[in-house]
């Protein structure tokens, strides 16, 4: 994604051209929804979450500085959201664990076959169930780099700490995720298809 | 404008995840950061049981904390079924703040306990500071700084700008290091004693109004001679008295003129000192 | 390098982001290291792992929502920067003419005055002098009115403590100023101000209705300074209407004893 353009478009509604908010909603409204779905497994509070976060940046929009990066802005946002969200609703679950409804996934491409299909579907249930185990905090920071395409400093930004920390996550989360696979397999050796 | 806020509630001790830079809490304490630091600043405050102290610093971020009176004691006794148990968590007091074009808003949820806010503020910040039974304290802020108290003292220490400040029963203690000329300022009180010190070229036009309390001042006021005259009622051929009631008010001007200033009370002293003795 | 150092480098292993010399040299352990290899292996199988989770679409409401929402936001923020530049462009318009300065605005009206003056006297016939003059009067009192009536509209107390001063500088204001005046006493915010509209208030007792509405307004305060001073200014003014309602602040326990005291003692006077 060009962040050149992000940032142009944002100064322009920075400076009063609202309208133009439109074009940075259509960039980014899809990653942004993802981030909050993967994040707390809910379609539907990851869809109100998007919506807050939109309207944040553009009631900030005068915030946005002249040296700020568009999409770190907006993760930044999105985690205030995420947050403030949280402590309003502390005893609301926090993770759904992989329930997901796979007929809004991208279509997979026509060649696999349905057994093929089936195994992507088992993977991916797998992969949320492990996401839902690991800490907030270890989800967070792999979410922001593998999914969201985010380089450490920039997260290390978004959460206000040192570079090296995020890293130092990153790579515990891996590790535990690793390890919560292989949990995984050995207790799903008995069960059947259905992920 | 669209009525999206960033509302911080503080409810416990504990914060689920560290904040990005925008804004810390570690407990009941929060920071708030302005939206525009180039453009004016409000803070609002309103507690009903409790007092505020508002301190200027050298930042762009209201910080915010609330500490509860009882917090060492509790005056409940715990029930049976709690004996021999500490109570977890919760002492904490509950407290908003808001912010939002520039004006960030604090409340206190109204409770039986008492909740006193300390809050520091850029130096440059207009205050609108509201307590029912608390004592009001501000110290080295310049903007326009309006109090309003029922039942506590007003405290303005250091202060620059103008001020509007009432107390019903409290006193009302400022000292102000510069005036601005073209903001009128008002103090009231009922039964509380106004002292305000200004710097000795103030340049004003004054109207002091005291009921049953003195007015002493070391300026030199050129009274206006419209105020004070004397109402003379003579009913003495009815059989009553002579009465003559001065006018109450006493209208003057301090160097020459300037800013107005207005002083009420109805049963305290008012005292209106030259800074610099 | 050893495990100690390499193990940082796995997090930026994974996602391409070493130098050719710190590639180099992890290189060089892991060939080494079978520990290090295996556990690298590992946590690259999670990485690629991971990247089967595919990308949702949201239901097509998000996008009708944001749309809507939007339009909304860009419809209330046209309306507020009409409404604001209305009354900005009278408020500035004015504060940017009219000179700030008590001393300044006498000069300034003096100044308007003698040009009327002045202006007169180039008119031949002396009927049309007098008539420009009074014209000029009635202007000023109009700007004046309309400075006190766009103060007492400021979000700032001390600003609407400066119309409330403005007025008293109204030679002969109208129904608008004196309505203005008993708004404010009525329903401002700050106690100040509400004090200050009783006294400017006095000065216009003269005005058709304006005791009435004093005597109305009594019951209605709650601010025990300003009740104070609207008891004063009905005994003054002699008002034997307010009579009933002294009566019943006497009685009134939630009263502060300063208020009440005043009521006895007003009635006193009245009767």
């Amino acid at each position: 994604m060009d962040s050149t353009a992000d940032n142009l478009l944002m100064f322009k509604v920075r400076d009063g051209d609202v309208g133009k908010f439109s074009f940075l909603f259509e960039r980014h409204h899809r990653a942004l929804f993802n981030f909050f779905l993967r994040l707390t497994g809910n379609r539907d509070l990851s869809e109100d979450l998007v919506q807050e976060v939109f309207f944040r940046m553009l009631k900030y929009r005068h915030t946005f500085r002249a040296d700020s990066q568009f999409s770190a802005w907006m993760y930044q946002v999105a985690r205030n959201a995420y947050v403030d969200h949280f402590r309003k609703h502390k005893h609301e679950a926090v993770l759904s664990d992989g329930e997901e409804d796979d007929s809004t996934s991208e279509p997979s491409s026509p060649e696999l076959t349905p057994e093929e299909r089936l195994g992507k579907r088992q993977e991916a249930c797998l992969v949320r169930q492990a996401l839902a185990r690991l800490s907030v905090d270890k989800r967070e920071v792999l979410i922001l780099s593998r999914y969201q395409g985010l380089k450490y400093e920039e997260i290390a930004n978004i959460l206000g700490c040192e570079v090296g920390t995020v890293k130092g996550r990153v790579f515990r989360a891996i590790r535990d995720l690793s390890e919560i696979f292989f949990q995984l397999s050995r207790e799903g050796s008995g069960m059947s298809a259905a992920g | 404008m669209l009525s999206i806020r960033i509302l911080y509630t503080i409810l416990l001790l504990l914060a689920l995840v560290p904040r990005s830079s925008a804004q810390e809490s570690s407990g009941n304490r929060v920071s708030v950061p302005f939206s525009n630091p180039t453009r004016p600043r409000l803070v609002k405050v309103s507690v009903i049981n409790g007092g505020i102290q508002v301190k200027g610093y050298s930042g762009n971020e209201v910080v915010v904390e609330g500490r509860s009176e009882d917090d060492a004691s509790s005056s409940e006794p715990p029930s049976k079924k709690a004996a021999g148990m500490k109570r977890l968590g919760n002492s904490a007091p509950k407290f908003t703040v808001e912010e939002a074009e520039n004006v960030v808003t604090v409340s206190v949820r109204p409770s039986d306990r008492t909740v006193n806010l300390f809050l520091q503020v850029p130096t440059t910040t207009s205050l609108k500071l509201h307590s029912v039974d608390g004592e009001v304290k501000v110290e080295q802020v310049t903007g326009e700084l309006e109090i309003n108290c029922v039942d506590g003292n007003v405290n303005l220490a250091n202060v620059a700008g103008t001020v509007v400040a009432h107390s019903v029963d409290g006193d009302i203690t400022a000292n102000l290091l510069g005036v601005a000329l073209d903001k009128p300022m008002s103090f009231s009180s009922v039964d509380g004693d106004l002292d305000v010190t200004f710097p000795s070229d103030l340049k004003a036009n004054v109207r002091i109004k005291s009921d049953d309390g003195e007015v002493y001042t070391d300026f030199e006021i050129q009274l206006k001679p419209e105020a004070g005259k004397p109402q003379v009622e003579d009913s003495r051929p009815q059989g009553g008295s002579y009465r003559i009631q001065v006018d109450k008010e006493i209208h003057g001007a301090i160097n020459g003129g300037g800013s107005q200033i207005q002083f009420t009370s109805v049963d305290g002293n008012i005292y209106i000192r030259k800074a610099g003795k | 390098m050893n495990c100690e150092q390499v193990k940082p480098q796995f997090a930026d292993y994974l996602v391409r982001n070493l130098s050719e010399e710190a590639n180099i040299e992890v290189q060089r352990h892991l060939t080494v290291c079978d520990p290090c290899r295996n556990e690298l292996q590992i946590l690259e199988s999670t990485w690629t792992r991971l990247g089967t989770l595919p990308e949702q679409k949201p239901s097509p409401t998000m996008r009708a929502r944001f749309y809507a929402a939007l339009e909304a936001y860009q419809d209330q923020l046209q309306s507020t920067q009409a409404a604001t530049k209305r009354r900005v462009t009278l408020t500035d318009w004015l504060d940017g003419w009219w000179p700030k300065r008590q001393a300044v605005q006498l000069a300034t009206a003096l100044l308007l005055f003698v040009v009327g003056l002045g202006m007169g006297r180039w008119l031949p016939p002396k009927d049309r002098s007098t008539e420009e003059m009074a014209h000029l009067r009635d202007e000023l009192r109009d700007m004046r009115q309309l400075v006190t009536l766009s103060l007492l509209q400021q979000q700032s107390a001390s600003e609407r403590l400066k119309g409330v001063n403005w007025s008293y500088q109204i030679a002969q204001p109208d129904d608008r100023v004196v309505t203005a005046l008993l708004e404010t006493l009525n329903s401002d915010p700050n106690v100040n101000v509400r004090l200050g509209a009783v006294d400017a208030l006095q000065q216009l007792a003269g005005h058709a209705g304006v005791r009435a509405s004093l005597v109305q307004s009594l019951p209605r305060q709650e601010s025990p300074i300003v009740q104070v001073a609207l008891i004063d200014l009905l005994v003054e003014l002699k008002e034997g209407r307010s009579a009933e309602v002294l009566r019943k602040l006497v009685h009134d326990n939630r009263l502060h004893k300063a208020v009440r005291a005043r009521a006895e003692t007003g009635l006193k006077q009245i009767s």
